[in-house]
Formats: structure tokens, sequence, C-alpha cells
């Protein structure tokens, strides 16, 4: 009889169902030692513990969930769809099917850049008829400046959702703001949910210039801990024009340790750009 | 179990609707799952919702092995993992220490009739996080030693010899509170 063969015991009882009963000679052994007693008493107080209680998350969390869900019901036969055409043309990937579900932005920050670019128009439209263009300007400006503010506050918030509206209300901003750029390059590199960098990543592909972004996009599609980064990343840079970054994907196809299919969309690419 | 199992087939299928059974037999447990891991509630919503999304992105390589909560606290575990791995230098997000003090008014507020459950969840939180680990999914998840050893990919002697040293550990940070030892 040893210490563990009790302490293994005593927790196969209260975890596992095990017979409670106590031998003679491990009661004995017990007796003999009285750490080994105190021990005891504390693992079955530990476990016998009624205080434990389950905390109920909120209802957001049942509503992001659903969410997602009835998105990816909806995209899944697209994405067989888009498979197929995948086998047919080589050209398509369904990974950018799933995304389509996962970046779209909220309905509630949809209708608030729609609120403020409708507010533009109006307060445009109420300026002078001559002369107004540098209030016009000046006024853009400042909602633009508006936009940015509110962008960064959401994207600092703890809520996924939250940082979600974040990246939406960034479509009104000027991306050339250093702070902005600095915030979305955290996100994209270290956010917690995947909706979010994915949501970021499909901000940036809207980009004409992706120099500011062009090495973390190139890691990200490096980085085989999350394949639908991955392919968003790779997606946006296999559509770049710029020669450089279609010679760095090269590079990177080389490398046999990147995921086989980013691999293979790299030379499915190219090999219809040289075709 | 079994249920879970097929369920989680038919969601490999195609069925996605089959997810909302086992996210809704699922959810509380994961979310104090993430909360006792010393999580804010909020990134603790976040975790169970990134970890049933990689569920649903990862449903093809389900194999049915093990059962399906092993494999569920297997991905949610990896997904913690990555978060404060990728989140070391980005935004704050409330630490261990600071929600047992933050939860401490509630905690006595709630556990008036037993001071020993205050006293075992700090012992609790000031556990090294691989040894608090194996007490969570032991004692509140109620995984058996087989599907925690499953999930960890270790043998079930490595799994006591680390649980005994887990309850130990956890044992010396209780005495040291109430000053026993």
């Amino acid at each position: 009889m040893t210490f563990e063969q009790v302490i293994d015991w005593k927790l196969a009882t209260l975890t596992e169902g095990a017979d409670s009963h106590m031998t003679a000679e491990m009661a004995e052994y017990v007796n003999q030692h009285p750490e080994l007693q105190q021990e005891l008493e504390f693992i079955e107080a530990f476990y016998a513990d009624s205080a434990v209680s389950n905390k109920t998350p909120s209802a957001s969390m049942d509503a992001g969930f659903y969410q997602m869900l009835s998105k990816a019901q909806a995209a899944v036969p697209s994405q067989m769809q888009q498979l197929n055409d995948a086998e047919q043309t080589n050209n398509t990937s369904w990974v950018e099917a799933l995304q389509s579900w996962l970046w779209s932005p909220r309905p509630v920050a949809q209708f608030a850049a729609l609120a403020l670019v409708f507010a533009v128009g109006f307060n445009a439209n109420q300026g002078p008829q001559n002369g107004g263009a540098p209030e016009l300007a000046s006024l853009q400006q400042q909602v633009s400046s508006l936009n940015t503010m509110l962008a960064l506050n959401l994207m600092d918030k703890s809520s996924a959702s939250e940082r979600l509206s974040g990246v939406a209300y960034s479509r009104e901003s000027d991306l050339s703001d250093p702070l902005l750029q600095q915030k979305l390059t955290d996100l994209i590199q270290n956010d917690s949910s995947t909706s979010v960098r994915l949501a970021v990543l499909n901000r940036l592909s809207q980009l004409s210039d992706l120099s500011p972004y062009t090495e973390i996009l190139l890691a990200l599609t490096a980085d085989n801990n999350n394949a639908l980064i991955q392919f968003a990343a790779v997606r946006i840079l296999l559509n770049s024009a710029d020669k450089d970054i279609q010679q760095k994907l090269q590079t990177l196809a080389a490398d046999e340790r990147l995921n086989p299919d980013i691999r293979q969309l790299i030379s499915n690419r190219n090999a219809q750009t040289f075709a | 179990m079994n249920d879970e199992i097929e369920l989680m087939f038919r969601v490999k299928e195609g069925q996605l609707d089959k997810l909302a059974l086992l996210y809704e037999g699922n959810k509380v447990a994961l979310y104090n799952f993430f909360l006792r891991s010393g999580n804010s509630p909020a990134l603790s919503e976040d975790l169970v919702q990134e970890t049933f999304m990689k569920v649903l992105a990862y449903r093809s390589g389900f194999q049915g092995t093990s059962t399906f909560k092993s494999w569920l606290y297997g991905i949610a575990r990896n997904t913690q993992a990555d978060h404060y791995r990728k989140a070391s230098n980005s935004k704050p997000h409330t630490d261990i220490e600071e929600q047992t003090l933050e939860g401490g008014a509630t905690l006595t507020e709630q556990m008036e009739s037993s001071q020993k459950h205050d006293l075992f969840q700090k012992s609790l939180d000031k556990l090294a996080p691989e040894h608090r680990e194996i007490i969570l999914l032991s004692r509140f998840q109620q995984l058996n030693y087989q599907e925690i050893a499953d999930m960890l990919d270790c043998n079930l002697n490595t799994l006591k010899a680390r649980m005994r040293k887990a309850i130990s550990c956890l044992h010396s940070g209780y005495r040291s509170l109430t000053r026993e030892g």
C-alpha cells in the first residue's frame, strides 16, 4: 500500500464511481499516516462542496451562435457548388463562401453607417448653392474623423460583436489614419475572434495599395494555425497585381511546411496567370 | 454520450442544425469552464462562440474515437491557449487575480453559508494553469479520466499522477489561506 494508491482510490470513488468501501489494509495504512488522513478529508470536502453552481451566459451568446449557424446553413449549399466549380475551373475556393457569412457586419452597424452617410448628404444639401464646396469638404472630414473615433472605440471593446461593429465603422473612415492602421494591424494579428480577424481582412481587401499590410498578410498566409485566416490573407495577396508580392507568394508556396491547400491555391492561380 | 457522437456525425454529414443540440447541451458547462479558468464573462462568451465555430469548421476531422465532450474540450482549451498566446501584447482582459478580487464580494454574498467554498475557489485560482485545468475538467466538467487522458494525449497513469499533484497543490494553497500548515 502506498500514499499514491490511497489518493488514487479516493479520487476514483469521487470521479469514476469506484467502490467507496475502504479495505482493512487501506484503513490501517491511513491510520498510520495522519497527513494522508488530512489529504483525504480535504479531497472529500472539495468534491462535496455543495455551493458550486454554474453561472448562466447572456442571451447575446445564444444570439451570436444561432446567427452563425443560420449563416453556415445558408452557406453550405453554395460551398458545395463552389467546390464543384473549383474542381472544374480551379479558380475558386470553398473558403471564400464560408467567409462571406463570417465577416458580414451586423445590421446595427450597417444602419448606423447608412445613417451617417445620409447625414452627410442631408447637411451638404442644406448648404449654400455657391461656394459650398469647402464647407462640404470640411463636413465630410469631420464625419470621417467621427467615424474613425467611433471605430477605434468599438475596436477596443472586449465583446467580439462590438469589435465587429468597429471594423464596420472603419469602412467609412480614412485608412491612412495611423491610429486606425495600427489598430487594424493589432486586431488582424492578435484578436481572439476569427470573425473579427476575417472582417479586418475583408476591409483590407478593398484597398488598392496593400503596401502597409503586405508583410503582415504574408505572415498570416504562412501561419498554419488558422486555415480560414490563411485563405483570407492569401486571397487578398493573390488578387494583387504587385509582382513583388507574387514573387513572395511563390517562395512561400515552395515551402513544404505550408498548408497544402494554400500551396495548391497559389499554384492554381499562377497556372492560370501564365496560361 | 453516444447520442452526442451520433449528433456530431450528423453535423459532419452536413446536418448543421444538429449542432444546435450539441450547443444547447454543452454551452453552460463550457461557459463556466472558461469562467473558472479565469476569463471575464464577456471573453468567456467569445470563447464559447469561437469554440463552436471551430467545431463547425473542423467537423470533417471528427472521428468519434473518444467522446464528443473530450473532443469539444480539446478544441476549447486550444481556443483559450490561442487567445492568450495571440493576445499577450494586445488589449488586456480580466486576469485571474483581478477576477478573484472582483468576485470577492459576490462570492461572499453567495457563500455566506460556506466560507470553505470561498477558500476552495481562491485556492483554485492560485493554482498553475495546468493543474487548475485538470481539476476543472474532472471536478466541474465531470469528464472521466479516460476522456481527460484522450484530450491531453497521455496515458491513465500519467493523468493520475498529474491529478495527485494538482490536488496536492490545491491543498497546499488551501492550507496557506487558512494558515493550517
